[in-house]
């Protein structure tokens, strides 16, 4: 990715190391969508999603990995997501930072349908990508925060099957009567 | 989304996962939507982990010592106030000012009775007889099934370091005698020089002031003193201890009353076979725009010492003189504080003290799936506040 540069002077060139280390890849993986879409990523950020550290760590990765639950377009989300949080700003100490990144998760979302979301989700908890799947379950959560049962059905297309007594009874009891 | 072949559908774990980020009032809709979701917030909740609250209550400050039914306390996951009212009940009397000394533990002591409340939402109360010796202001604590008082001891009585213990299950309500406070706590024999700290097996006091610290054992009925809380290189004046998930944690105040410079926390690691070989571990300071708010808009008045609450993954911290100011909260992740931040409009809890004749008794609880059942059974309801 980034060409490393010679330095005349021993110590910078030990922090440019240092850098390039964490920004430089030993080894690109290839994933490859359901849908025959290809992804050529860093390992760095393969990493991030832990099933494919896990075939990383015992030297299982080939140079292609299928994933045959999750379609091009939504790979591709989740691969720009993950290229973002390579590296993990530390609140305290670079709030800038995460401040910038926050606004960037944010935009991020902001342009998604719910459903895209959805298949985000799935995917990531495929994937076991903790950061991604937090994020996006905290985005629906938010979506349903403050609506009343009615709203929520109408945005997640449910359908009430509860009878007018049990929804009256559930109201009454202040809710968590499943199964007493 | 269940019907639709096209369509996703969320459910199952994932519908679990996502129902977890939501405060807990949202989830009431959530439960309301249809019988899968229903049972994905009672599942959810099986497995909550809930960021212990902060509750505020309010009491009469004279006789008859009334609480109303009625307490706010802070949701950290969703930064707001709760208003809770118990709609079947009528505000309680008292024996006395309650207080709490440590994490949920509310109790109020007159000579003829002590009254305590140790669940998370202070729906029971129990009653037992007044300790044997006389006291105005021990210490209190809960350590396990065991109730101690110490210290706090009226002037015409003649052990002022007498202390007493009393198992809560074994329902005889008869005080024990046990060994005395150290004599090193000569002069701070009492709440109100003294921080208290309680795990499931042993109450930790330290004197605010000078660090100087002991551990009780109500198996052993027995005192031990532990190295003085002084880490390294800091100019502490006062101090307050917690025991939050297993781990005793110091918030101390750096510089001087008039000046405070900061206020830093450390884990406090206790071993049993050396207690003199304490370890502190530091997890974090205040943010300075956090200590000024903590003082509140007249910095000019010294900050004595601070009032801490320490449980599961959170820390609240607010000034022990209660004279307006913020209340701080911060998060414990990963053995580090952060999400440092002020409670919104807590300087309005303040104001009822003075207002109304009234005080104000801050506790702190962390509570499970089946403390919330109870809690709807016992007829309390839940709202946002108008905070």
């Amino acid at each position: 990715m980034s060409s490393s540069k010679k330095s005349s002077d021993g110590k910078s060139s030990e922090i440019e190391e240092a850098v390039a280390s964490l920004t430089m890849p030993f080894n690109k993986i290839l994933l490859t969508s359901s849908d025959g879409e290809s992804f050529e990523i860093d390992e760095a950020v393969a990493r991030k999603f832990q099933i494919i550290a896990h075939m990383i760590e015992d030297d299982c990765a080939g140079k292609a990995i299928p994933i045959d639950n999750v379609t091009g377009d939504i790979l591709s989300k989740i691969i720009e997501y993950a290229k973002k949080h390579v590296v993990e700003p530390d609140e305290d100490e670079d709030e800038e930072a995460k401040k910038k990144l926050d606004s960037w998760d944010a935009k991020f979302v902001e342009k998604l349908d719910l459903e895209t979301i959805f298949k985000i989700i799935l995917a990531a908890n495929y994937l076991n990508f903790e950061g991604l799947l937090g994020f996006a379950s905290q985005t629906v959560a938010d979506y349903i925060k403050d609506k009343t049962p009615e709203e929520v059905r109408e945005i997640f297309n449910i359908e009430n099957d509860f009878t007018p007594e049990e929804e009256e009874a559930i109201r009454k009891e202040n809710a968590w009567t499943f199964n007493g | 989304m269940e019907n639709g072949g096209e369509e996703v559908s969320i459910d199952g774990d994932i519908l679990e996962s996502i129902l977890s980020h939501l405060p807990l009032l949202d989830l009431d809709s959530a439960c309301q939507v249809s019988k899968s979701w229903n049972r994905a917030v009672f599942f959810s909740l099986r497995r909550l982990k809930t960021m212990p609250w902060l509750f505020v209550y309010n009491q009469r400050n004279s006789p008859p010592y009334t609480m109303p039914a009625m307490a706010v306390a802070y949701d950290p996951k969703s930064g707001e106030w709760i208003e809770i009212k118990n709609e079947s009940s009528s505000p309680v009397e008292h024996v006395s000012v309650a207080r709490s000394s440590h994490s949920a533990l509310l109790y109020a002591l007159s000579p003829a009775r002590f009254s305590f409340s140790i669940d998370a939402f202070h729906l029971t109360w129990q009653h037992v007889a007044a300790p044997r010796v006389w006291r105005i202001d021990p210490i209190v604590a809960v350590v396990g099934r065991n109730l101690i008082v110490a210290g706090g001891v009226c002037d015409f009585e003649e052990d002022r370091f007498a202390v007493e213990l009393l198992d809560v299950e074994s329902g005889d309500g008869e005080w024990e005698r046990c060994e005395s406070l150290p004599d090193f706590l000569y002069e701070s024999a009492s709440a109100t020089w003294l921080s208290i700290a309680a795990s499931s097996e042993k109450m930790y006091l330290t004197e605010k002031r000078s660090g100087v610290t002991c551990s009780f054992d109500p198996e052993t009925r027995s005192w031990t003193k532990l190295l003085d809380l002084c880490p390294g290189e800091y100019s502490l004046y006062s101090r307050s201890i917690g025991f939050a998930r297993n781990r005793l944690i110091m918030a101390a105040i750096i510089g001087d009353e008039d000046n405070p410079t900061g206020i830093e926390l450390w884990e406090v690691i206790v071993s049993d076979e050396s207690p003199m070989n304490l370890k502190f571990e530091s997890i974090g300071s205040m943010p300075k725009t956090c200590l000024d708010k903590l003082r509140g808009t007249d910095s000019d008045w010294p900050l004595t010492s601070i009032a801490f609450n320490a449980v599961g993954d959170m820390v609240y911290i607010h000034d022990a003189a209660e004279n307006g100011g913020d209340i701080v909260a911060a998060e414990i992740d990963g053995g580090k504080l952060c999400k440092w931040r002020t409670l919104p409009n807590a300087d309005a809890t303040w104001i009822n003290k003075s207002h109304a004749g009234e005080r104000v008794i801050v506790a702190c609880s962390n509570f499970g799936f089946s403390d919330l059942k109870l809690a709807f059974r016992n007829h309390l309801s839940f709202s946002t506040s108008k905070y």
